[in-house]
């Protein structure tokens, strides 16, 4: 605390000084002219001079210049920048809209990210804004688009198993992912064991993958965190969105509620396979799965300093089947709702102040004639927070905040009827309360020197064990020319609830526990280094990020650890320590007829527990030591254009049995399997390529694009899992164990229907 | 683990069906040299009885009938800590196959089936707290291990407690359960894993005298953990009038094991791996071992005399 004090004091002394020079500021929020969407991350620069400033989640920039005439360039990415030149003589309040880039067919010239080169200039790394078109354009299996499984297309993001949108980060756990709705923590953002994520990508604004040098009003987990904005409705004119596919539909309406100060926007998504399945069943039987998603915002413009959001989301998993007296069902998902309030206070601090409830529930139903047994497990949290987002000095860009959570736990919750007299339940509840303070100052030493300096200060209660702690977070950039520069970077961040889970899938019986005095918070401190060139005029964005990772208090379960609906789970856990490193590289193609990234990652991620392995050191289950993936897109012209996705990773991590005894305490019934070292064995590579093509004509005032994706194109057998089976060799007569593996998803074509309206 | 299972293979049984296939693939399987797995549970008072078996590879071997592959041309030495040593020599034995075979519940009547076992037999009686090391010397390597007998355990007393409701809240008029407990004075500094062994109540059996095949497997042990000398209660019966009884008896007659660390972490990771064997979601088991550069365990256990336990 006395370190995070003293930052404070020396940040504002620094600030102090700078206020004694004559100075303006231009404030304002960027939005995009056909419908009045804030643009999150637009860039404002000033020409000839070396510097500039990023719009926050809201819109809003500010920025603080001497007297005098200025060229500011605002851009953004898929839209037309804007030059502009002003005389400031006084503080200048400047809202600037900009128009959506329209194909061309001179590609030529079209300056999408240019002149902001924003990869090279600003202290951030390890930071990946994907905009939501590209996700929109690459192929997808079943014409889902899915922004999870765009993000294991990026370096240093590993996808989980076949087909699954699971995905782990710089050699990280599942659980050490943060990802965030609006502000809201989606604890489960997967259908169908995993399949599919719980992003509708109609509804979605930006998306932002952090996987290193973390700004300091983000934590509570070790690996990366997802923030993902929702639209915020149109503001102008209604408009709808959706489209039709092998498994589910979608729609999406937005417009006015009063015409520039008001928007709404709803959307929706459901599978029908249980719908397409019905008549088939037999008689007497009804089974059925569906998934449903259904986002909804909107918000209110008071005046130019006063506005307010609220958004919510619904999605859920049903899974249900009765035959006769019996029944059977199961049925999970999310909720949110997250209200903020937008306050500008004045041209250089502006302040938003979130609350947020969000409900994970996972239940189960049996019924077996009157006896019904109802199993219930989830999570809920109450927040509130304060963010400031305050711009005394061109050269500085601070952030501070708090926040507080109060989380209540249920690990696991039984509900028997056996009658309409006689019941018995029992749960299990732990409640929690999470807080934390925070700073960040984006510095500008110089022309070539800016560093991100960040501090935050956690505090955790859970009944008697109370825990603190500051993390320190910085980015130091070193700008070499216009084209090139270096960054370093560390952070340090605890994570205070575990995700209890044995398996490598994605379970809805996967269940949240916080961390306590016998559970400890895990740590992790990530230091790395980048090297960010561009070239061919800012055409061609690489960069390669050198890294390492160390992680403490890690939780794996026993061996043999018995979890489903344990009420101590925190028993069949045990702690160790683990580190990971590792080189990514990337080169993304930012404009032209081709637009792409290609992405390598080699890495490592070790672990050691003293009482796995016999406490030897052992490659965790997330090392894969090669990772590529390829993601472009052509345009033929403004009708038609083609897509495609390659991803090869290196085979999972497996323990497998290698020699068996006959113990004799168990006569001749069991064979004890001697095990080889944990994770040494391999799968094969995983590789696979998918391609799209899209055709967009207009039907009248629709925009129609008719798609046509095949994923796994050349039918790849990747291995989903393997099993060892007892086969007698035909020539020998001798039986041998076998591998055989299984695999998932053959060549799928798809067809889909968009449109916009 | 089954119930998880369930709900997975339910849920993801539209999707297998359609789409996923099975294909026998050619892996590089990894060598494996065979290594001795040595089975020995040291008890105070008794003789060393030691089983040494050979391991072999799991990939490539010929032998279905997974019968016990007994090593005869090893040399074994047992020393204690006073420097006696002795060396071990083979006896054919005939152990009751069916005497351990079978679940707990299990009380119908079956021949013997007689199974041939050969034992690595010591003269000396080994002593309780006392430190034992083995060495054996097979196919030009030795394998070495360390124990130390325990005592046999101190049980103050038994206690029987009725449980109300059982985990359920509201209690129902059959929800309750009487629990007996032995009260343990654990022994400081040292690990122990603590087990009840139900013994037939027409047996003799005064606990501690009844060979290797007591089916210890099927009882979860307590360790001694965070209790490390202190009184603790180590459970040892309920009350079996209770439904789900194949048997009416309010009496039991149960004794108490007290295994060492090396007999302990053996015991209680062989029955994980056997409860998670065939489960391809749940993390392998690695059973531990003491025998360095080879398998099994070189532990020590000791039984408690027989207590007869009524519920009233």
């Amino acid at each position: 605390m006395k370190k995070f004090i003293t930052l404070c004091c020396l940040i504002l002394c620094s600030l102090n000084c700078l206020f004694a020079q004559k100075k303006h500021t231009i404030s304002g929020y960027v939005s995009d002219i056909k419908n009045g969407e804030m643009l999150i991350g637009s860039i404002i620069s000033v020409a000839k001079q070396n510097t500039g400033t990023a719009t926050n989640a809201y819109g809003f920039y500010s920025i603080t210049l001497a007297e005098d005439s200025h060229y500011v360039l605002i851009s953004f990415v898929g839209y037309k920048p804007q030059l502009k030149k002003i005389f400031l003589g006084a503080d200048l309040r400047l809202n600037i809209t900009l128009e959506p880039q329209v194909y061309e067919t001179k590609v030529v010239g079209i300056t999408v990210n240019k002149k902001a080169r924003e990869n090279i200039n600003r202290p951030k790394m390890g930071i990946i804004d994907i905009p939501v078109y590209q996700i929109k354009e690459l192929p997808a299996i079943f014409g889902e688009k899915d922004l999870l499984k765009v993000l294991q297309l990026l370096p240093g993001v590993q996808s989980g198993s076949e087909g699954s949108a699971g995905f782990y980060v710089r050699g990280g756990g599942p659980d050490q992912n943060l990802i965030l709705l609006d502000e809201a923590i989606i604890y489960n953002p997967f259908h169908l064991a995993g399949f599919f994520s719980t992003f509708n990508g109609d509804a979605i604004k930006s998306v932002s993958l952090i996987k290193g040098g973390f700004p300091a009003q983000y934590g509570g987990r070790l690996s990366s965190i997802i923030d993902i904005s929702m639209k915020d409705g149109n503001d102008k004119e209604y408009h709808g969105e959706g489209g039709v596919g092998l498994i589910s539909s979608r729609l999406m309406l937005e417009g006015p509620i009063q015409k520039d100060k008001s928007s709404f926007m709803i959307s929706g998504r459901r599978t029908y396979l249980d719908i397409l399945i019905k008549p088939f069943l037999p008689k007497g039987i009804s089974a059925g799965y569906y998934f449903y998603d259904l986002n909804g915002k909107v918000n209110y413009k008071f005046s130019d300093k006063d506005k307010i959001y609220l958004s919510s989301y619904l999605g859920s998993d049903v899974f249900s089947t009765s035959f006769s007296k019996t029944s059977f069902k199961v049925d999970w998902g999310n909720k949110s709702i997250v209200g903020r309030w937008n306050h500008l206070f004045n041209s250089k601090l502006f302040s938003n102040t979130t609350l947020i409830y969000n409900d994970y529930v996972f239940s189960n139903t049996d019924q077996l004639d009157k006896i019904q047994i109802k199993l219930q497990s989830g999570i809920r949290d109450y927040t509130a927070k304060m963010d400031f987002d305050w711009f005394p000095h061109i050269k500085h860009k601070v952030k501070f905040g708090a926040t507080y959570t109060y989380q209540q736990f249920i690990p696991s919750s039984t509900k028997l009827q056996l009658d309409s007299n006689t019941s018995f339940s029992y749960q299990i509840f732990r409640y929690v309360h999470t807080s934390a303070l925070y700073i960040n100052d984006e510095f500008t030493l110089n022309e070539n020197i800016s560093m991100n300096f960040g501090l935050r200060a956690p505090l955790f209660i859970y009944k008697k064990y109370t825990f603190y702690n500051a993390e320190p977070r910085f980015t130091f950039n070193y700008i070499i020319n216009k084209n090139s520069s270096v960054k370093l970077g560390y952070a340090m961040m605890h994570q205070f609830t575990h995700l209890v889970s044995n398996s490598s899938i994605s379970l809805p019986t996967d269940i949240w526990v916080p961390s306590s005095d016998v559970v400890l918070p895990q740590v992790a401190q990530q230091v790395a280094l980048g090297y960010f060139r561009n070239f061919n005029n800012d055409a061609y964005e690489t960069s390669v990020e050198v890294y390492y990772k160390n992680m403490t208090h890690l939780i794996e379960y026993k061996e043999g650890a018995q979890i489903f609906l344990n009420p101590d789970v925190e028993k069949e856990f045990v702690y160790g320590s683990g580190y990971c490193y590792g080189t990514e590289f990337f080169v993304k193609r930012n404009e032209g007829k081709i637009t792409g990234w290609i992405g390598y990652t080699l890495a490592w991620a070790y672990r050691t527990f003293p009482d796995l392995n016999n406490g030897k050191t052992f490659p965790s289950k997330y090392d894969q030591r090669h990772n590529v993936s390829v993601a472009g897109v052509y345009k033929f012209n403004k009708e038609l254009s083609f897509s495609t996705v390659f991803v090869f990773g290196s085979g999972q991590s497996l323990t497998l049995p290698v020699g068996q005894y006959q113990v004799p305490m168990f006569g001749s019934g069991f064979s004890a399997l001697d095990y080889n070292e944990r994770n040494s064995f391999k799968l094969y590579p995983y590789h696979r390529m998918d391609i799209g093509i899209k055709y967009t004509l207009k039907i009248k005032s629709v925009d129609a694009d008719l798609r046509l994706d095949v994923y796994n194109v050349y039918n790849r057998r990747n291995p989903y899992f393997i099993y060892l089976q007892n086969m007698v060799d035909p020539r020998s007569g001798i039986e041998k164990p076998t591998a055989v593996q299984v695999s998932l998803f053959p060549t799928i074509p798809t067809f889909t229907v968009n449109f916009k309206f | 683990m089954k119930n998880k299972l369930l709900l997975f293979s339910l849920l993801s049984a539209g999707i297998f069906g359609l789409f996923s296939c099975e294909q026998k693939v050619t892996y590089q399987l990894p060598q494996y040299d065979p290594k001795p797995a040595v089975f020995c549970l040291l008890q105070p008072d008794s003789v060393v009885k030691l089983y040494l078996t050979e391991s072999r590879s799991y990939f490539n071997y010929g032998d279905t009938l997974n019968k016990m592959r007994f090593i005869f041309d090893a040399v074994l030495t047992v020393k204690d800590e006073t420097g006696v040593t002795e060396t071990l020599h083979l006896e054919k034995g005939l152990e009751n196959d069916n005497n351990f075979n079978r679940n707990p519940w299990d009380t119908t009547k079956r021949p013997d089936n007689k199974v041939e076992t050969w034992l690595w037999v010591g003269s000396n009686k080994t002593k309780a707290n006392t430190k034992y090391s083995l060495e054996i010397k097979w196919g030009g390597k030795s394998y070495t291990a360390e124990t130390r007998v325990p005592d046999v355990p101190v049980i103050l007393n038994t206690i029987i407690r009725k449980t109300e409701g059982r985990g359920f809240g509201g209690g129902g008029q059959n929800d309750s359960i009487k629990t007996a407990f032995f009260v343990v004075q654990d022994v400081a500094a040292e690990k122990n894993f603590y087990g009840r062994l139900e013994i037939d109540s027409n047996s003799n059996q005064s606990g501690g005298s009844s060979g290797y095949f007591d089916n210890i497997y099927r009882y979860s042990f307590t360790e001694d953990g965070a209790e490390n000398g202190r009184k603790m209660e180590v459970y040892a019966s309920e009350d079996q009038k209770r439904g789900g009884f194949p048997t009416d008896s309010t009496v039991v007659f149960v004794s108490l094991m007290n295994a060492n660390k090396e007999a302990g972490d053996y015991l209680t990771s062989l029955q994980h791996q056997q409860n998670t064997q065939g489960d391809p979601f749940s993390e392998p088991v690695l059973i531990k071992s003491n025998i360095k550069g080879g398998l099994g365990v070189f532990g020590g256990m000791s039984y408690s005399k027989k207590y007869r336990i009524v519920f009233k």
